[in-house]
């Protein structure tokens, strides 16, 4: 009899092995809900639901409510703006944020009638909607039109689309409206020259004229709108225009180390972290590259800095880069290694210098003027015994205002190659600040296509688990296991839109390694309450990397309550000594054994 | 206070923390997250449906006559069907007029890409009316090209 089971066993073993359950999944066993296929469409239901989009953190609306602080519900409010899909009417001051984020959202998943419609609206509000007055309250109190940098990328993508479709006329246009935007990084001569001024005392041996050059070189160093406008002045045949372009394709300017301390505040060193000089030399700004190179890939990686408020009632706005591991991309064509995307352009860098005046001098009046009411207010409240000094504090917030384009990249990072006509699969691996693998954000492209006349302009944005074959899910930790009884608990809280009578998939989790088994079973688990499963990805980014998960059996829930969920084993033998997971998650196959394709590329190197 | 009350105020005050620390202890999380990766395969699938953007694919015919072929219509398809030996008999109008009858949009009067998102969408390899070829780099690029439907 037990020679008999072993038998199966080994049967079963060799069925697994040749059906490919231990290799990379074919194409035809990819499940029709795994990211790889279904990761547009759940943006657009983002969209459609009017949810948010990328976002690091959202607060609800009871956490709003029960914030004491004006200053900090005023941030919270910014920040979940900042990212929402949710369509505001023109009256409200927010409305161009939601033109933003969709936009962008359309962008991505390749629907251009709607992105551009979108980003022509929020360029034209942006740029030519007049404020009525200052207003005494927070700056939120205003509509908003972005930093020069914000609209600045409007027209950039704008332009994008519009070289993708073909009408260069309108998209040199735009690639020269983005670089005028970025002219605006300029400060008015009065503040240029107290600027040049600080910067003679603080550099030894410098110039104020040395200053006044960093800042031209600074309001006129948008690499990505130059590389694209040299090609668009090549499809032009200004040929002449395209090689003026193609030269300030490879500007670069130190942000002052004064400058930045003042624009990033506390997070200056992250903010150094994320706006590295890129290596001299552009490879891809050539002008042989822009004649010869049929497929040319734009990688947009991270996501934009974000903005805090800062300083004596919150009344300044800081930028704080938004942290995100991938920071390398190497391009592979049909397995061949082609090169390492050049850092073409950083958002980080092009916020960096923004010079801020007459918006900081109004909020710190605004700042003393509430100090002031409120030394008032409390000489009030002794005499008719109100709580009028109170009032002021909660209700009057004069904070600084933090919305900004939360769905923007960080970077753009670019590659070109000459590559044979027909179709080809584009691989992109990833890679953090040291160099390790990231493979969550591997992707694959199948089918696409290039051809002898006519270059391919492919525009990707890296984000996790796009092209992941299998989805990620919850796991409830089996409770008990009673063999007599057939019988097993979980806690039904824990898995969404359960039922009686449903089966549901009994798996075993297993990392390699019994000291990574452990370290999973103590800090795997979902914090009660807290559903930010940022750190949660990092871990599988860095420590669980070799992962498998075995379905082990079914089992079909028989009763149900709030809190237990009991459950008969239908299918499987389980042993009481080992921790099992029950999931809702239809496995897609009996074993998912993590697999990238880091090892095999890389020996091809 | 007596030393003997005190050590029972602090015995007490200590056996209570401790009990107060397992429970909590005992009511950690059962719920875990699960985040395997496996990439796509380097090897491309086969292509099923061929379309402008990828370019036509010989032996293929109208998808809207029985085939896999999602190509916008040209003279040059035309041609390219005919050397196969298909729709002999028909020339561009009437070909587009096929699709017209249907209701299948082509493409779009301002000239851009709606990536099968319009109101006429999905593409019609997926029940829609919408043949609008999809944009390169996309997932419904891919999807259109291998015939799979995506699930959300």
């Amino acid at each position: 009899m037990r020679c008999m089971r072993m038998m199966v066993l080994a049967f079963s073993l060799l069925v697994l092995l040749a059906s490919g359950a231990f290799a990379n999944f074919v194409h035809k066993d990819v499940p029709d809900d795994s990211n790889a296929i279904a990761f547009d469409q759940r943006l657009l239901l983002l969209q459609a639901h009017e949810e948010y989009i990328w976002p690091d953190a959202i607060y609800s609306q009871q956490q709003i409510n029960a914030q004491q602080s004006n200053m900090i519900k005023d941030g919270w409010i910014a920040h979940n703006l900042s990212f929402t899909l949710k369509a505001l009417p023109r009256e409200d001051n927010n409305f161009v944020l939601p033109l933003l984020n969709r936009g962008l959202l359309n962008y991505s998943t390749g629907n251009y009638d709607k992105a551009y419609r979108y980003l022509l609206n929020a360029q034209m509000s942006m740029e030519d909607l007049k404020q009525k007055s200052m207003t005494l309250a927070g700056e939120r109190a205003k509509i908003f039109k972005g930093e020069h940098y914000e609209r600045a990328m409007v027209s950039f993508y704008l332009g994008l689309m519009l070289y993708e479709k073909g009408d260069y006329e309108n998209a040199r246009a735009m690639f020269s409206r983005t670089l005028e935007c970025d002219r605006e990084t300029v400060p008015d001569q009065k503040r240029l020259d107290k600027l040049a001024k600080q910067y003679v005392r603080n550099i030894d041996g410098g110039s104020e004229q040395e200053f006044i050059n960093i800042y031209t070189t600074l309001g006129n160093d948008n690499r990505l709108a130059y590389y694209m406008l040299a090609r668009t002045y090549k499809k032009l045949d200004q040929h002449r225009d395209s090689e003026i372009s193609m030269d300030h394709a490879d500007d670069w300017q130190d942000v002052p180390a004064f400058v930045k301390e003042e624009s990033c505040g506390v997070f200056v060193d992250r903010a150094d972290s994320f706006d590295i000089r890129p290596p001299s030399g552009n490879p891809y700004a050539a002008k042989e590259r822009l004649e010869k190179d049929n497929l040319v890939v734009l990688i947009q990686m991270g996501f934009a800095p974000a903005k805090q408020a800062s300083g004596w009632e919150g009344r300044k706005d800081i930028l704080a880069p938004r942290e995100y591991p991938e920071r390398k991309a190497v391009l592979y064509i049909d397995g061949e290694r082609v090169g390492e995307a050049y850092p073409l352009f950083n958002l980080m860098h092009q916020a960096a210098p923004t010079v801020r005046t007459t918006k900081d001098t109004a909020q710190t009046g605004k700042a003393a003027g509430k100090f002031a009411v409120g030394i008032f207010a409390a000489v009030v409240d002794q005499f008719i015994g109100t709580d009028l000094q109170g009032v002021v504090q909660d209700k009057w917030s004069v904070a600084a205002d933090t919305r900004r384009w939360g769905s923007l990249p960080n970077e753009f990072k670019l590659i070109s190659a000459q590559v044979e006509p027909g179709l080809h699969t584009v691989t992109v691996l990833f890679y953090d600040q040291d160099g390790n693998p990231l493979p969550h954000y591997e992707q694959t492209h199948y089918f696409i296509p290039a051809k002898k006349d006519k270059e391919t302009f492919l525009v990707l944005r890296s984000l996790r688990d796009k092209c992941n074959t299998v989805r990620d899910f919850y796991g409830s930790k089996m409770q008990s296991y009673n063999a007599k009884k057939n019988e097993i608990v979980f806690n039904a809280g824990d898995l969404a839109g359960i039922q009686v009578g449903q089966d549901l998939d009994i798996i075993a989790f297993d990392l390699g390694d019994e000291k990574l088994n452990q370290q999973f079973m103590k800090e795997g688990y979902v914090q009660p309450g807290f559903t930010k499963i940022t750190f949660l990805k990092q871990r599988f980014d860095q420590q669980y990397k070799q992962s498998t998960v075995t379905r082990v059996g079914v089992a079909r829930i028989s009763n149900l309550t709030k809190s237990k969920a009991v459950c008969t084993l239908v299918e499987g033998n389980l042993d009481p000594k080992k921790t099992y997971f029950i999931t809702n998650y239809n496995l897609p196959m009996p074993v998912i054994k993590d697999e990238n394709n880091y090892d095999t590329l890389q020996k091809g190197i | 206070m007596d030393r003997r009350k005190f050590l029972y105020v602090l015995g007490g005050t200590l056996t209570s923390t401790i009990v107060g620390f397992i429970s909590g202890c005992a009511k950690k999380s059962t719920q875990y997250y699960f985040n395997p990766y496996v990439a796509k395969n380097l090897d491309s699938p086969e292509l099923v449906h061929c379309f402008t953007a990828i370019g036509h694919k010989r032996g293929t015919k109208p998808f809207i006559l029985g085939g896999t072929c999602v190509c916008t219509p040209t003279e040059e398809l035309l041609k390219a069907y005919h050397a196969d030996g298909f729709l002999r008999n028909y020339n561009l109008r009437r070909l587009v007029a096929e699709y017209e009858n249907r209701g299948i949009v082509l493409a779009h009067e301002n000239g851009w890409q709606c990536n099968n998102q319009c109101k006429q969408g999905p593409h019609i390899v997926f029940g829609g009316s919408c043949m609008v070829s999809p944009t390169i780099g996309t997932q419904n690029f891919e999807n259109v090209a291998t015939g799979k439907m995506p699930r959300v």
